[in-house]
């Protein structure tokens, strides 16, 4: 059995699927894997080695380019694309997945020669694929209010029905050595400033045994130079962010890929939740992972949108004490009591996630006064999982496609 | 037919002037050269075509940091070829001269050019006072003139109908891969059919 599995989205979205391909590999253990992505995410396929069984790259960047740019002829785009596809449906897949969810995707999807497809496809001018109620929800909802507390790799999961498996990964005897700073995102407005990172290095540095390093992608050395000493940086590419991570005790970030990857390997992560980052959808995929989210009018502000405010709200309140308290309680052999901590810091929600034999992803919400809002959440979820799932099983079998009115363009991501 | 001159720079080069209007940097020439060769993506195809040879410097940088491109030099001035020659190189292969627009169409460079799809590279300062038709010249060579358009979608079997051709006949704008979708989709044929998917994914990236 052939089996492609098309995921055009950015790195993070890709390391968020790697529980869905772990999980697809266990549904078809003889069959072969091929994942078409983004040429420029090449340096993750260390990260699906045993389960990925070839990657073919989809030139997105020349792509793009040769939409717009005067040096190239307008057709040169459809002849690379064309060959692409020529060369793809060389082999004949039983099943296509579609694991991005957009139209650009759900067009290459129709485009397979494939015994079946999974999730969105588009066939004579018409997309295909929103008949499975999961695939509508999340296409629907993904991103908004009615989504929330869903992850994004288990509602995937759902929309494809793919089971997601944590990677397997070797029982720790010793604790890690490393405290990891990761301080940079995607996206200015859900960076906490460099300065209050430069103030808790230095204190954690002389208040832990552990050696704290500052993570960083070669692009990234210029600006983190000119806040922390060289000593302090580990600046590298992904595979080596990996191996860091295997012997890391606590991770500090923002909304990153390195959240997401450091998940896989099951390393205690404290994110700092600012900007346009949402915890309750695209939080880390773990048992082990600390959110603290500062409670301001304006957040989560939209990912598209610059910040609304005169200053950067979320990151002041967010103070250097809470994160260092926060940071000592991940490190300690002691069961952190973070009602506690909630109580003391009532400017922050302070999450935990969870990932139960059944509820599946969930977050405990450990401050007081949104208790009650979270559980709430949780009630919603658990009845929306109940009503899908049961439309689920009577549309099964029944071949019934219905047109989209709408479907996310292919700017749409999960993060 | 404009006036062209040569001022020789304290290098001791021949720079070329249209109407009074050097078609090159006239004190550092290679530099400009250099600099433009460094801002282009020549990692699309080892065959290109370079429209304007002006006083040729560009070509020679280019020939010298990528000497695997397979260089087609396109002008529409006689006169700068033999100061190129004297002073730059002395062989030029693949070199067209072209007058007008109509003697390019007809030509098997254009036939080479909708074939390969070759891209289509070009140093503004050698267009001078030829600006209009150099414009008409790219337009043509990329693809983007309606005339072009329907002659690759002749070779796609696609048939564009009388409307569409009408519609866009009245735009002087340049075609973009919108248009040619629209092209695509509205078209009966079977060939528009069969690509149209290409066409929708192609799209999506535009937005």
């Amino acid at each position: 059995m052939k089996i492609l599995g098309i995921s055009l989205l950015r790195l993070g979205d890709l390391i968020l699927q790697r529980p869905l391909i772990e999980g697809l590999r266990k549904k078809h253990p003889q069959s072969e894997i091929h994942m078409l992505i983004n040429k420029q995410f090449s340096q993750v396929e260390f990260l699906f080695a045993g389960l990925v069984d070839k990657f073919i790259y989809f030139d997105r960047d020349n792509l793009q380019k040769s939409c717009g740019e005067k040096e190239y002829n307008i057709l040169w785009g459809f002849h690379q694309l064309k060959s692409l596809m020529d060369d793809v449906n060389q082999t004949r897949y039983d099943f296509v997945y579609n694991f991005t969810h957009n139209r650009l995707t759900a067009h290459l999807a129709g485009l397979v020669h494939a015994q079946e497809r999974i999730g969105i496809y588009s066939k004579d001018g018409n997309f295909h694929g929103l008949n499975n109620p999961w695939i509508a929800f999340f296409n629907n909802f993904f991103g908004k209010p009615e989504a929330t507390g869903f992850h994004y790799t288990e509602l995937l999961g759902r929309a494809l029905e793919i089971q997601p498996q944590q990677m397997p990964f070797p029982v720790k005897t010793s604790r890690g050595q490393y405290v990891l700073v990761q301080p940079l995102t995607s996206d200015s407005k859900k960076n906490w400033s460099l300065e209050k990172y430069q103030a808790l290095v230095k204190t954690l540095e002389s208040e832990t045994p552990l050696q704290v390093l500052v993570l960083g992608a070669p692009f990234e050395r210029e600006i983190l130079s000119k806040t922390f000493p060289e000593k302090n940086l580990f600046i590298c590419d992904l595979q080596a962010a990996a191996s860091k991570l295997r012997e890391t005790a606590l991770l500090i970030t923002g909304d990153t890929s390195i959240k997401h990857l450091a998940a896989l390997y099951d390393t205690p992560i404290l994110e700092l939740s600012l900007g346009s980052s949402q915890p309750l959808q695209v939080g880390a995929y773990s048992n082990h992972a600390v959110t603290l989210q500062p409670k301001v009018q304006c957040g989560p502000c939209p990912h598209s949108q610059k910040c609304s405010q005169a200053t950067h709200v979320c990151g002041d309140r967010l103070s250097v004490g809470a994160v260092l308290q926060a940071a000592h309680k991940m490190l300690s052999v002691d069961h952190p009591d973070w009602n506690r901590f909630a109580q003391q810091h009532p400017e922050l929600i302070v999450l935990k996630t969870e990932i139960r034999h059944v509820m599946g992803w969930t977050v405990q919400c450990q401050s007081l006064a949104q208790k009650d809002y979270f559980e709430q959440v949780l009630q919603k979820k658990t009845m929306i999982v109940d009503e899908l799932n049961r439309r689920h099983q009577s549309v099964k079998g029944v071949n019934n496609e219905q047109r989209t009115r709408k479907l996310p363009d292919s700017r749409a991501e999960a993060s | 037919m404009n006036c062209i001159t040569f001022s020789e720079n304290a290098e001791g080069y021949l720079i070329p002037f249209e109407n009074n209007r050097a078609l090159c940097d006239f004190e550092n020439p290679l530099a400009e050269a250099e600099q433009w060769v460094q801002t282009q993506n020549f990692g699309i195809s080892n065959e290109i075509i370079l429209l304007g040879l002006g006083g040729g410097f560009h070509l020679q940088v280019l020939k010298q940091i990528h000497p695997h491109l397979k260089i087609h030099v396109v002008e529409c001035r006689d006169q700068l070829l033999p100061i190129f020659k004297n002073q730059v190189q002395s062989q030029l292969e693949n070199y067209s001269c072209f007058h007008s627009l109509e003697s390019l169409l007809e030509s098997e460079l254009f036939e080479k050019a909708l074939m390969k799809s070759l891209p289509v590279y070009f140093m503004k300062s050698t267009w001078g006072a030829e600006e209009d038709l150099f414009y008409s010249l790219w337009k043509n060579l990329t693809g983007r003139s309606v005339y072009a358009i329907a002659r690759h979608f002749a070779n796609l079997g696609v048939e564009i109908d009388e409307g569409t051709l009408t519609s866009l006949k009245k735009s002087e704008k340049p075609l973009t891969i919108r248009e040619a979708t629209d092209i695509v989709l509205q078209s009966e044929s079977e060939q528009a059919k069969e690509n149209r998917g290409y066409f929708e994914t192609l799209r999506e990236l535009t937005r």
